[in-house]
Order: structure tokens, then sequence, then C-alpha cells
């Protein structure tokens, strides 16, 4: 029988777009009527942007294990949607039993980016939670923020119970064990202080450590994954082949925040991918991690895959750039016309700057080999704005797109069809990395930079894709905020922002009038630099790896030293080891 | 080896795309084990129509689908594995081989029934509809101009049951009329406006008798 609310819910979907990522019912969801504890997991954006994400996978089938959980996915509705529901006063609601999220005993929110922010209390208010943890009563919820975001919790920390730090496979299962053996909000949130991957902000601010899974690769990855309608970003089934890097990129927050590596040998990787294609109906594999080349079971991976499934779509993102990895990306899909290369910084003084132990030649013979290949189209990845970038590298990188369409011609011929395709985003400091310390370029730079670009760059054959720098300023802002940050979200929401990150939705304006409000700037939160003495916002969050090593990397990039990766350079101490938890290479 | 499919869209399945649909069932028979034929030339796709996309929102008891398969497989294994694999919602009902043209260059009409509120005398209405010369309705797209359509040229019947109009319409080369554009036009002969609380796709006619016929 429908419910009154599910009539309610169903006038609404006549009336807004794309009413299909609001339905459910998907291939492979679980729908579990005898559980008597709902964990809602939200990804705080878009259901064709969130249904695709391993986290949430990972932690949708973690949960639904338990026989008394039931775990029910949350999106963040479309604005035309929450407005409708709004309007005809409808609760957010979960996709599988379109029940109230405030009815469920946890709501998890992933935060895997700083422009889902204002999402997050779009949720809350949508729902009909307070928005402050302080405010809530016994029939809310627990709210509990996770993912690499979270790594930074101060910007948030007034809206949540509970914020969890790292991977989820082993450590969140003492998070359900709280809401199992406990009733009454005041006994749960006691017992979830006990477990030190949880940082609860109303107990003010306290040490908080990072959950690594060292497991990783023992166990098999979940297979029946939910299947969502088309309009998902990624329609493919993964493997997580290799968790965390080493390679020490000293912009990059994943680099720091999932070490060690940890690899999975070549046999689980085929039974899970089969397994995964064959649950769900993809056509296309994707092998994933943060550098799918380094890992060192990757070809008997390929070629047992293959063996079985000759005809498959393999993807094999995040590649080295060098001629190896082109080559086993072209091995793995012959059929992919297109492949992305980063060589990040087009100098090698910049790349010895941010630690990216690549040269001008392994740059240049991976785009031969590409276009060797039969790749038609190439798209190099770049960042501007870096620490201590002057002119030199800028011109470097409308240089290097030139010598890829040489390149191009060369290999193909001067009257081919080959496109080369020129990405450069803005560069952001994280946290916990060793360029936390610097602020980031200013915006007139960063316009003058990308201006120069435009008029430098030749159009023939080459296309040039520039990032918004206005939505890269407050992803700078809001990555190394404090906690007086919450007030500017909550502002900036009230004022209308949401969907920051997408650029038809971005409301620039509520964002300067909420720093205004705070008494400060969005440029000056973005540009702020950091004294190697200074107490960070986050440096009550123990990632593992050590601030001096970061402090100590942070140097050796003013002294434009790039530094070995520990798998095969010896150990650069840099704090993630410890007992059971260290590099775990297959071969 | 092609085959057509005959299947249901219930529920919340109604709000899924005509796209997001072909995409389900094709995801269903992959997983139930069947490869699809792809389409030759440089972006081979996988060969599969639909007779008529159906609009969002409305649900449909006679769905049809031609899709070609790489095996031959017995067309009741492939249903037992549309039962086995679609989502909520979509309800594979018969599976039989499908050969000549598919069903979507052989399409003559669509017959719908629309529940309404019966706060309209329905049985005047029809009457005068019938008495008219046309039935012009304005009909509105996004970045596109109003367009007046008579939508008599199109309804072959209309029929008035407790809470619900049943329509018969034609799809000529001149195109066709919307089942609720035929229901405004209905009710406005006698100045109401209707209330349209379901739209259901009863049948799908086909100009020729092959294959299945619904």
């Amino acid at each position: 029988m429908t419910s009154l609310l599910e009539q309610r819910i169903e006038n609404v979907l006549e009336t807004v777009q794309k009413p299909s990522r609001y339905i459910g019912g998907e291939a492979n969801q679980v729908k579990k009527r005898q559980a008597t504890s709902l964990v809602a997991l939200c990804y705080p954006d878009a259901y064709e942007v969130g249904i695709s994400n391993q986290a949430l996978q990972i932690l949708y089938a973690q949960v639904n294990r338990r026989e008394r959980f039931a775990a029910e996915r949350v999106y963040c509705p479309w604005p035309d949607m929450a407005d409708a529901m709004r309007r005809e006063r409808v609760p957010l609601f979960t996709l599988e039993s379109w029940r109230p999220v405030r009815e469920a005993d946890l709501l998890g929110i992933t935060l895997q980016a700083e422009l889902t922010y204002s999402n997050v209390l779009e949720v809350l208010d949508l729902a009909g939670i307070p928005l402050r943890a302080e405010e809530r009563g016994e029939h809310d919820p627990i709210v509990v923020a996770g993912g690499p975001s979270a790594s930074n919790p101060e910007p948030l920390a007034p809206f949540f119970d509970a914020i969890f730090m790292g991977e989820s496979e082993e450590a969140f299962e003492q998070v359900l064990d709280a809401i199992d053996s406990e009733t009454g909000r005041a006994a749960r949130l006691r017992r979830l202080s006990e477990i030190p991957y949880l940082y609860m902000p109303a107990r003010g601010r306290h040490e908080v450590e990072r959950a690594i899974y060292a497991e990783f690769g023992i166990e098999t990855q979940p297979t029946r994954v939910v299947v969502p309608y088309s309009s998902a970003i990624f329609a493919r089934a993964s493997v997580e082949v290799m968790r965390g890097c080493t390679r020490g990129c000293r912009f990059c927050h994943a680099g720091t925040w999932y070490r060690p590596v940890r690899e999975r040998p070549a046999d689980q990787v085929i039974k899970a991918g089969l397994e995964q294609l064959g649950c769900t109906g993809y056509d296309e594999l994707s092998l994933t991690s943060l550098a799918t080349s380094d890992y060192t079971d990757v070809l008997p991976a390929i070629e047992g895959v293959k063996r079985e499934r000759p005809d498959l779509h393999l993807s094999l993102p995040s590649n080295r750039v060098d001629t190896g990895p082109v080559a086993l990306m072209a091995a793995a899909n012959s059929r992919q016309s297109s492949i992305t290369l980063a060589p990040e910084a087009a100098t090698q003084r910049m790349r010895d700057i941010i630690c990216k132990t690549i040269t001008d030649e392994m740059i240049e013979g991976a785009i031969e080999a590409a276009f060797t290949a039969g790749y038609t189209s190439l798209k190099l990845y770049f960042m501007i704005g870096l620490p201590r970038e002057t002119h030199e590298e800028v011109q470097g990188i409308v240089d290097l797109g030139i010598r890829a369409r040489e390149i191009g011609q060369q290999v193909k011929g001067r009257r081919s069809r080959f496109s080369v395709h020129v990405s450069a985003s803005n560069f952001v400091p994280k946290p916990h990395t060793p360029f936390q310390w610097e602020g980031m370029s200013s915006r007139d730079q960063l316009v003058a930079k990308q201006g120069y670009m435009r008029r430098a760059m030749p159009t023939r054959q080459i296309r040039l894709s520039l990032h918004d720098v206005r939505t890269s300023m407050l992803e700078g802002a809001l990555a190394r905020g404090g906690c007086e940050t919450a007030d500017v979200v909550e502002q900036a929401w009230r004022s209308g922002a949401r969907f920051d990150a997408w650029t038809e939705m971005f409301q620039e304006q509520a964002w300067h009038d909420a720093f205004a409000a705070a008494g400060t700037t969005m440029d000056a939160e973005a540009t702020r630099e950091f004294g190697e003495w200074d107490d960070l916002p986050w440096d009550h969050v123990r990632s593992g790896v050590s601030k001096e090593f970061l402090l100590d990397e942070w140097w050796q990039s003013q002294a434009e030293v790039a530094t070995g990766d520990c798998r095969w350079d010896g150990c650069a101490d840099c704090g993630a080891c410890f007992g059971p938890v260290r590099n775990k290479l297959v071969r | 080896m092609t085959y057509r499919i005959l299947f249901e869209v219930r529920g919340r399945a109604r709000f899924l795309s005509h796209l997001e649909t072909v995409d389900t069932l094709l995801s269903a028979l992959r997983r139930g084990g069947y490869q699809i034929a792809l389409s030759r030339g440089m972006r081979p796709r996988p060969v599969i129509s639909l007779a008529i996309p159906r609009a969002v929102g409305v649900e449909s008891e006679a769905e049809l689908a031609d899709v070609e398969l790489v095996a031959e497989p017995e067309p009741e294994d492939v249903l037992a594995a549309l039962h086995a694999q679609l989502p909520d919602g979509l309800i594979a009902r018969r599976v039989e081989h499908s050969h000549g043209k598919p069903a979507s260059s052989r399409l003559r009409g669509v017959d719908y029934a629309v529940d309404v509120a019966d706060d309209v005398d329905w049985d005047e209405a029809i009457a005068r509809y019938h008495q008219a010369e046309e039935a012009v309705v304005t009909r509105t797209a996004p970045q596109k101009a109003d367009k007046r359509v008579d939508v008599k040229r199109f309804c072959m019947s209309v029929e008035h049951q407790p809470g619900r109009l049943l329509l018969e319409l034609a799809l000529t080369g001149e195109g066709t009329a919307r089942p609720e554009e035929v229901v405004h036009a209905v009710a406005a002969t006698i100045g109401a406006t209707p209330t349209i609380t379901r739209l259901v796709r009863t049948r799908i006619a086909l100009a020729e008798p092959t294959g299945v016929t619904t």
C-alpha cells in the first residue's frame, strides 16, 4: 500500500528533471525489511556523481553484512527537487525504502571534496535535522562524517556529532557496535567517544588517529554493487588493485592520507573483477588505484582478465608518464581512442619542486608511444599556480602542448586526424601535504596565467581547457580553514549556495558575502601562508605521516630536490608504517 | 539472433527515461549471461531498439524492444533471465524470435488508459468532441516555437469508463497526438480542465502481424 509520504514523493517526482535520481530500485540494491537499525549513507552531490563512489560501495556492503542493520543511500537532491520538496513538505528520504532520513539511527556523510560542503547543510536541512550538533535531540540520527576531506574536520565540525578518520573496513565496525549495543543518543555518543578514530567536536579539539586497514588485499572487495541507471558518470565495474601511493608528489593529499602502499594479488583482482562484471552487466572494468602502473601485479591481472573476457574494455586510470605504462594501457584496451597523461608540470625544475620524478625524455617518449599505439586523442594534464612558479613554467606548458602536436604529426603524418588536449587546473594546497604551509596563487595571478595560456597556445589540433578560478579559490579557502570557517559555510548556504562544484549553480557572491560577514575574504583565506611552527587547524589529526617528515619535504621542495619512493629507494621515515601496517607489495 | 521482448513498466520505474530504460534492459541481459551484438562501424553500439520512446512518468503494459544477441538462446531462457535480472518495476512478459523489420519501423498506433478525476462530464465532453470538426491544442516545448496540433487527426477513438479514458492514437508520417493533449482537448469542449492522475500505455500496434503483437 502506498503511504502518504510515498504519494507525496511521487507527486513531486512528476514535476522535476531526472526523477530517476530519486527512485532507487536499481539492480543489486539491498532492501532489508527485518533490520532494526537504519544507517543512511549520503554522498552530498547529485545521484550520478555519488552512485559510483567506491568508498560508499564498500561501506554499503559492510553495513548490510550485519543482520540487524540496513544501509540505505541518500544523495543531495538537485535544486529543482529540493525546492519542490520544501514546497510540498517532503522530507529527505532514502532511495531503498523511501523512509525519512531523520528516522535513521546514523547518518553517514562522505566528504570527498570541499565544494560539497554547502550540500552537507542542504542535506541536513532537507532531512529536518538541526544543522548544529548541539541543537539535536533524542530523535535525531547521529551524524557522522568521513572521507578524505574530513582530514581537516574543522570547517564542518559543528555540524557533525562525530567525524571518522581514515579507512572504514575494520575501524567502522566499532562505530556500528556502538550503535548496536547502546540505545539513546547520549549513551551512543559516550560510547563513540571511546573510539580513537572518531573526532567528537563536542569534546573540544582533541587528538584523533587515522584508521588504516592493514588487511587490504586479503579480503575480497564487494562485487554485488548497485548498478546505476544510465546517467552515472562512471558506469563500469571497478576493482581497487592497490591502496596508497608513496611517489611523494608534494601537492597530493591522497599520497599522504592513504599511506602505506598495499596491493591486492592478481588472482583476487581477476576473481573480483569477473564476479563484479557478472553481477552488474557492465562491459568495462577499471583497475583503480592512485597509480595503477605502479601496481606490481598489473601484468598478470590484465592478462588474467583478458584471458576470460578478451573483448572487455579494461581501463587503467592514473598512470605514470612513461612508455611502459602507455604500452600497458594500449594493451589493456585496444579500442580506446583517447589517453590521458599527467605530467602535472612542464619543466624539470617544477617537477623537482613538486617531487614528480619524471623527465622530459620520459614525457616525450610517452607521447610518442601513445600516438604510435594508435591513440588519436591525447590529453595532457597540468597544474598552474604551484609554489615558486615562474613564467617559464607556464610557458613550458604551452611549449609541451606544441611539442606533443609535433610528435603527433611526426608519428601520424601532418594531415592525420588527431588532437592534443591540454588541461590545466589551479593548484590548491591541501592539509597533511608538504605544501600545507603554502598559500594559493592570488586570483589575479591565476587569471593572468590563464589569459597568457589562452593567447599563447595555438588552436590548430590543440584544445586548451582551464579550471574555473572562482571555484578553485573557494576550494582553497575551505580546504585549510579552521573552526571559524563553519560560520562562513552556514552563512553561504543560507544565502543560496549549493552544488558549488557545478559551474551553472555556483553562487560566488553568496560566498564573498559570507566571508565578509566573518570579517575576512575568500582570497585572504585561500592565499594564507602558514609559518612552519604555526599550530595548523588540523594538527590534532594524526594521519600517521609525521609533521617533521612533511616539513622536511617542504624544505626539500624549496631546495628543488625530489625525494625517492620508499618502495624502491629506501625508507624516508615518513612515519606511516608501524606494526603490521607497512608497504605490502605482491612482488 | 534478434529477439522481441514485451515488457511492462510499472510503479516507480515509470520515472526512467527512454535511454535509461534501454540501458537497464541491456545491463539485465548482460547480467543474465548474454552478449549483445554490436553494430558495425567506428563506434560500435549494442543492437537494440525500443518500438517508440515512452515519456517519463508514463507507465506501460506493452513496451516492445528488439535486441540482437550474439548467441541463439531459447526465448524462454531469455525471459527467465530477464525475470531474474530486471530491477523493480520492469517486468518481462514475453520473448520471441523476431524476423524482418524492427517494431520501431512498423508502428501503426499506440493505445493509452488515462486515469482522470470524474469531476468532468466526460460523456458530454466526448460527444461534443466527436461533433467538432477539429480539436486544436498548443504544443509547447523548451527552446522550440509553440505548435498548434489538431489532435482529432490522430485520435482514432476515445472511450470513457469510470475514472478512466481509453484512447487509441495513430502514429502517422505527419506525427501523432499525446494522450494528455487529447484529454485536455476533450475536456475543453465543455470548458473544463481535467485532472490526470495516471497515464498507462496499453498497446503498441504494428503494421504487420509478425512477431509479438500486443
